[in-house]
């Protein structure tokens, strides 16, 4: 899978870091200093992911919990996101990592106990009755590699004696092996990002098909853990509100929507700097056709009638099919 | 017509044998040309290759692409000595460490190649090399930053001669120079270099498209490929054509056509928000919305000469759509 696995010689010998490179097949070891002598040092092309990826392990430095941006999650409760992880073996066409690390090589950080103390930090300066959230997934999938990094017993334990903070998982896979191994816990939500089957085929290259997500969704929904859903990134087709009262249709089917945690909602969105990707990357991609305009934060989106447009229909299927008003959230705009 | 260049004239002996390439009379000596190529020896290292190639490139504008070649040792055991292979992206490193940008050809399955400061001379230099790619030269990031700032295509192939594993290979090298240059040469012989045909976007007739006009033209032609329709398909030119507009009415109309077939939803927007300021246009007022209508701010100007006039624009203010209007920005449309 890997061309080179690159560890850093403090963790060489480490459990952790045998327990990994056990479990994955790379052509060659490679002993550095510190990821970022090497990681991200020249610009790597994107695609190259698809036949040179590298992996590297070390020891996440610096912030190692960081404030969300604003709209990230439901309303008036602080979030913040932690970093275990760059990059991610899926090749979503939007995807901002594409402008982001100016590399595709996988980054797996083993250090999760310090992580561990600084959401504890954090945890203990938030005040009563507020709940903080801390989201995985920011820069990677949250699952998708849980079979071999093995992180997420760790999380759980810490969370179960935290109750009063809430952890969120997102994802894109169906690699919900190890997290069925797991006692469901109420402040912990496995969050799933889907888009109608026509946009994932089309987009979501290498991502699990609607349907095997769907049954992934089910299955975790049945062994009690609690489940979000995130609409995000919303692309306009031609057919969209029968396309995604379909996708609600399925949805519904896994799970009943009233018993999601959330919905959020959020149309495509790009920086100049990932959207120079895309077209760089994917010179042919349907996004290119769109009549996407620069909006006054700088992000390249469709222009503001349809954005709202967009989000007003979805909510409203949504509420259709029995979401909770008040648990459908809009991402990275203004809700009127 | 191509530029093919090399650092030393040894690994260039073959071409100029075997082609017709006569020197030119340049700023610098080991410049020559044919009825087909340039011939460029750059010299050893980064600095060397990119004046002179910055010179070549800036003096012959009709030379459209770089073919570079040259040798290059291996950093991995897995290539062989005497294989040729073709680069795909090339990085550069520098005394003071890596340089971050990166140059690539569109070659995909060629092999990445690392462009050293200094001759590989040690095993740990070597193995540091290694960490960003496989092969190590002295030039080929000079050839793509350089190419890549004059906007031309490049290409580099390089003759495995050594496996960079400390060792002084030169001597060795330069002995074996014409055997290196034959098999470049062979190489070259059965490479396909076609010019690529660019995507020249269909001429109408009858028609003057302004500067922007054209780069919007260009624009929604790809956008059309892109969703597999064509030109004719939604814009009906024969009519454009019969009608009693001028040139360049012309091209708007064509443009707009264009853009209502691409994007019926903001065709959509655009009529209910004309059914909305027309009837105030009609009662003198002017009316400019915001770019993209990405604020709420719309501007209403109206000329008074009397107070009749004042009187007439206070009551056209107060019947003035402005809710409606900017529950259209807000996507709350009929689709």
């Amino acid at each position: 899978m890997f061309k080179k696995a690159f560890v850093e010689k403090d963790i060489l010998n480490s459990k952790r870091t045998k327990s990994i490179l056990e479990k994955i097949s790379y052509k060659k070891l490679e002993e550095i200093e510190r990821i970022e002598d090497v990681f991200g040092r020249v610009k790597k092309p994107y695609l190259q992911k698809r036949t040179d990826l590298n992996l590297f392990l070390g020891r996440k430095k610096g912030e190692l919990v960081k404030i969300a941006p604003e709209a990230y999650g439901t309303k008036g409760d602080p979030h913040y996101y932690f970093v275990h992880a760059y990059n991610c073996i899926y090749e979503c066409q939007y995807c901002y990592l594409q402008g982001y690390f100016h590399s595709p090589d996988l980054v797996i950080f083993i250090n999760h106990e310090e992580i561990l103390q600084e959401i504890e930090k954090k945890i203990n300066e938030t005040e009563e009755g507020v709940t903080p959230w801390f989201h995985a997934g920011e820069y990677s999938d949250s699952l998708a590699l849980s079979h071999i990094t093995g992180e997420l017993p760790i999380y759980f334990d810490f969370f179960k004696d935290h109750p009063k903070a809430k952890l969120e998982l997102r994802t894109k896979s169906t690699n919900i092996r190890e997290l069925l191994k797991l006692s469901p816990l109420d402040n912990v939500v496995t969050s799933f990002s889907l888009s109608p089957n026509k946009s994932i085929k089309e987009f979501d290259l290498k991502t699990p098909p609607l349907k095997v997500r769907l049954k992934a969704i089910q299955a975790v929904y049945e062994k009690g853990h609690r489940v979000g859903l995130h609409l995000d990134p919303i692309i306009f087709e031609e057919d969209f509100e029968n396309s995604y009262r379909n996708l609600m249709t399925l949805l519904n089917e896994a799970i009943p929507i009233e018993k999601l945690e959330y919905i959020s909602l959020g149309v495509v969105r790009f920086s100049k700097a990932v959207f120079h990707q895309v077209k760089k990357n994917y010179p042919d991609s349907p996004l290119l056709a769109e009549d996407f305009i620069k909006g006054n934060d700088g992000k390249i989106r469709y222009k503001r009638p349809m954005r709202y447009w967009i989000l007003n229909k979805l909510k409203e299927i949504c509420l259709d099919f029995g979401a909770n008003q008040n648990k459908v959230y809009l991402c990275m705009e203004d809700e009127d | 017509m191509d530029l093919l260049t090399f650092a030393h004239r040894g690994e260039a002996k073959a071409f100029l044998k075997e082609l017709p390439f006569k020197p030119l009379n340049f700023a610098f000596e080991g410049l020559y040309q044919s009825n087909d190529h340039f011939l460029l020896i750059t010299g050893e290292g980064v600095q060397a290759t990119s004046e002179k190639l910055a010179a070549v490139l800036g003096a012959f504008n009709e030379i459209k692409q770089v073919l570079n070649f040259g040798v290059c040792g291996s950093l991995e055991n897995k290539f062989n000595e005497g294989e040729i292979h073709p680069i795909r992206t090339c990085y550069l490193e520098k005394k003071s460490g890596m340089e971050f940008k990166s140059f690539s050809t569109d070659i995909n399955n060629g092999i990445d190649c690392v462009s050293a400061h200094q001759r590989v001379l040690s095993i740990d230099y070597a193995k540091y090399l290694s960490h960003f790619a496989p092969l190590v030269d002295r030039e080929v990031w000079a050839i793509g930053s350089v190419s890549s700032l004059f906007k031309k295509s490049f290409y580099s192939y390089k003759y495995i001669s050594d496996h960079a594993d400390g060792e002084e290979l030169c001597q060795m090298v330069s002995l074996k120079a014409q055997e290196i240059s034959n098999t470049l040469y062979n190489h070259f012989l059965n490479l396909n270099f076609s010019e690529k045909v660019k995507n020249i976007t269909p001429e109408i007739k009858g028609t003057h498209f302004t500067i922007s006009q054209k780069r919007l033209y260009n624009s929604l032609i790809k956008k059309i490929k892109i969703k597999g329709m064509g030109l004719t398909e939604i814009v009906n030119l024969d009519k454009i054509n019969a009608l009693p507009l001028s040139p360049k009415q012309k091209a708007a109309r064509i443009l707009k056509e264009m853009e209502a077939a691409l994007f019926p939803f903001n065709e959509k927007v655009n009529l209910q928000l004309k059914n909305l300021i027309d009837p105030c246009k009609e009662q003198g007022l002017k009316i400019k919305l915001s770019k993209s209508f990405e604020q709420d701010e719309i501007e209403v100007s109206s000329v008074v000469k009397n107070d009749q006039d004042l009187a007439r624009l206070i009551d056209n203010l107060k019947k003035f759509p402005l809710n409606k209007i900017q529950k259209v920005f807000k996507g709350q449309i009929d689709v």
